[in-house]
């Protein structure tokens, strides 16, 4: 059972991993692995960013886990806690998407016992640390700063979770790193746990499968901007610098990568400042979808491709700039991997709010949907994970079309089917007078004949491959083509 | 046939005027029988099967929908009742009336019956009445 241990570094790689959840809940393949395991490096406990994502995935788990594996359909990926991989926890590693820094309640002066070292190591902490990065309280990260970084993700190898991580690795399990190269726990932590996993000299066990399980990432260079603030700890106007810094350090030292993907895009309307904490909270990004995409696309090359003639480097281009995306805007390879899933799951999640607590029909009664809907603990799951205020499919797609670069493929304030895939009308013959296109009634119709002909006792693994069924189908029949 | 149209409908008493009753036996009744099985089924199969299957109609299978051809049916067996007592030329008498009424509660049960038989068959009525 092949597995793909995701390290999302920081806040860019708890967004990344918000946007893979997405595209999973989707029904988005993921080729080559049975198994996500996702695991958020960040020692900022509070973050806004990354308890959403952890609310997510604890959301997508709970639904994965009464559906169980399929060949087809919504969130058919399974995605484990770390812990949840194996029965033999001992208790050391926390059943929990986080990596447990154990609470760094201390400054970066403090951790380092800077006022306990020789005169001689004090002088080079001061060379290499600003007054600032030392007063800098660790428990809301590294506040852009990799040098501080660098030296507390180094502690990760010896850790009860990347011990566990390490004895559960397996012969066909891969490796992907999600981290922004412009802050501080991205930037650092990605290069240091690459050479702690591929290092010949570890102390991991496993330590044959880790070097040569193909390892992929996704750097994501300067997308955003920050407002400018007199007294504000992180300058975006230092990212390209500091961009530019890391890249010529990985140049020459990023060692046992098969495939490495760079994204970057031109900032435009500047987030909050926002250093770390629940307020750093910042809008889904297209340049973050993006990055999930660059692990599907990983996730389709199979170990062989990977390492012949490797490492493959990947950049993004656009089909065509324009500052609201839609789906024509996008290459082909792209579209072909989400653009069918994320209509079909747009139509889901429409139909969910609009139509289902309200439908009196056949398939809703069949399904005993009224109560369901009121009372199952899994029902009211699927609601938070599609339409929940913060966290909710509803949410991300919002944002996604808030933010500058806005991804807006669908028009989100329609309640019409057939005008809902912006640029990509669903078209009705004029002399057709019943082809209402994408009507309630089609779609109707269609859940009332599917839900005959499924043969499902578990109402909600029923619900899903119903309305799967049928969106695929309404797609095929009425949009064919985005 | 005749035996049993004449059981149901004279449940509600003997036809009046009495001289009427051979007409009523013979014709009427088997008439009025037959008429009111065959549309209390012609309206279930449009309602189960033609509208809410063949034509693919999803919005129309409600319990206020199914009340409207229930409602129908027994209008059209009230009516029905009327045109064939007209037809056989009999005696004009308040029996007719009370016959008509009674042939349309016979139409709503019909068409009760056949809703249960039909539903089945039906994509977006199969739930309907319940």
């Amino acid at each position: 059972m092949a597995k793909l241990f995701l390290f999302g570094i920081g806040g860019t790689g708890s967004r990344v991993i918000r946007s893979l959840t997405m595209l999973l809940a989707a029904g988005v393949d993921l080729p080559n692995c049975d198994r996500v395991v996702p695991i958020i490096i960040d020692p900022d406990a509070h973050n806004g960013d990354m308890n959403r994502t952890v609310q997510l995935l604890q959301s997508y788990q709970q639904i994965y886990k009464r559906l169980g594996p399929r060949e087809e359909g919504f969130f058919k990926t399974d995605i484990s806690t770390l812990s949840g991989i194996s029965q033999d926890v001992n208790g050391s590693v926390k059943d929990t998407f986080i990596f447990d820094f154990g609470g760094i309640n201390q400054s970066f002066r403090q951790y380092l016992s800077y006022d306990g070292l020789s005169v001689d190591s004090k002088g080079l902490v001061d060379l290499l640390f600003t007054q600032d990065n030392l007063e800098s309280p660790l428990t809301i990260g590294f506040r852009g700063s990799p040098n501080v970084g660098s030296i507390v993700l180094n502690k990760l190898v010896e850790s009860p979770e990347m011990r566990f991580f390490a004895d559960n690795f397996q012969d066909g399990d891969r490796v992907f790193f999600v981290s922004s190269i412009f802050g501080g726990t991205g930037a650092a932590g990605f290069p240091l746990m690459l050479k702690n996993l591929k290092d010949s000299n570890t102390r991991l066990s496993n330590a044959r499968y880790l070097r040569d399980a193909p390892t992929g990432a996704v750097t994501v260079m300067p997308y955003f901007a920050l407002q400018s603030e007199d007294n504000a700890v992180i300058d975006s106007n230092n990212f390209l610098t500091k961009t530019k810094a890391a890249l010529s350090y990985y140049e020459h030292n990023l060692q046992g990568l098969d495939a490495l993907y760079y994204l970057a895009d031109t900032p435009d309307t500047p987030y909050e400042n926002q250093p770390g904490g629940t307020q750093q909270k910042n809008k889904a990004h297209v340049i973050e979808l993006l990055a999930a995409l660059s692990i599907v696309d990983f996730m389709r090359y199979s170990p062989a491709e990977l390492r012949t003639g490797g490492p493959h480097f990947h950049e993004y281009g656009l089909g065509q700039d324009a500052p609201e995306l839609q789906f024509s805007h996008l290459p082909d390879e792209s579209r072909e991997i989400m653009a069918k899933q994320l209509t079909q799951f747009l139509y889901f999640t429409r139909y969910h709010k609009q139509h289902l607590p309200t439908d009196k029909a056949p398939y809703a009664d069949n399904l005993k949907l009224d109560y369901a809907m009121r009372n199952e603990p899994i029902f009211r799951e699927l609601n938070t994970f599609l339409h929940g205020q913060d966290l909710g499919a509803d949410q991300w797609l919002q944002e996604l079309a808030q933010n500058r670069r806005s991804f807006r493929p669908f028009d989100l304030q329609t309640d019409d089917f057939n005008a809902m895939i912006l640029g990509k009308p669903v078209e009705k013959k004029w002399n057709d007078f019943f082809n209402k296109g994408l009507s309630h009634n089609y779609l109707l119709d269609n859940l009332n004949k599917t839900e005959k002909s499924l043969q499902e006792p578990d109402n909600f693994r029923k619900l899903l491959e119903l309305f799967y069924d049928v969106t695929d189908k309404a797609f095929e029949e009425k949009v064919k083509v985005v | 046939m005749k035996a049993f149209f004449r059981f149901l409908y004279e449940l509600i008493g003997n036809p009046q005027p009495p001289a009427d009753t051979p007409v009523y036996r013979d014709v009427i009744f088997p008439n009025l029988g037959l008429l009111n099985l065959g549309i209390s089924a012609g309206l279930a199969l449009v309602f189960y099967l033609l509208i809410n299957r063949a034509m693919g109609v999803a919005t129309f299978n409600k319990g206020r929908h199914w009340s409207i051809f229930l409602v129908l049916n027994a209008l059209i067996a009230f009516f029905v009742t009327i045109w064939q007592t007209n037809a056989q030329q009999v005696t004009d008498h308040s029996y007719i009336y009370w016959l008509a009424t009674w042939n349309a509660i016979l139409g709503l049960a019909w068409f009760f019956i056949f809703s249960l038989l039909f539903k089945r068959a039906s994509t977006n009525a199969s739930t309907t009445p319940f």
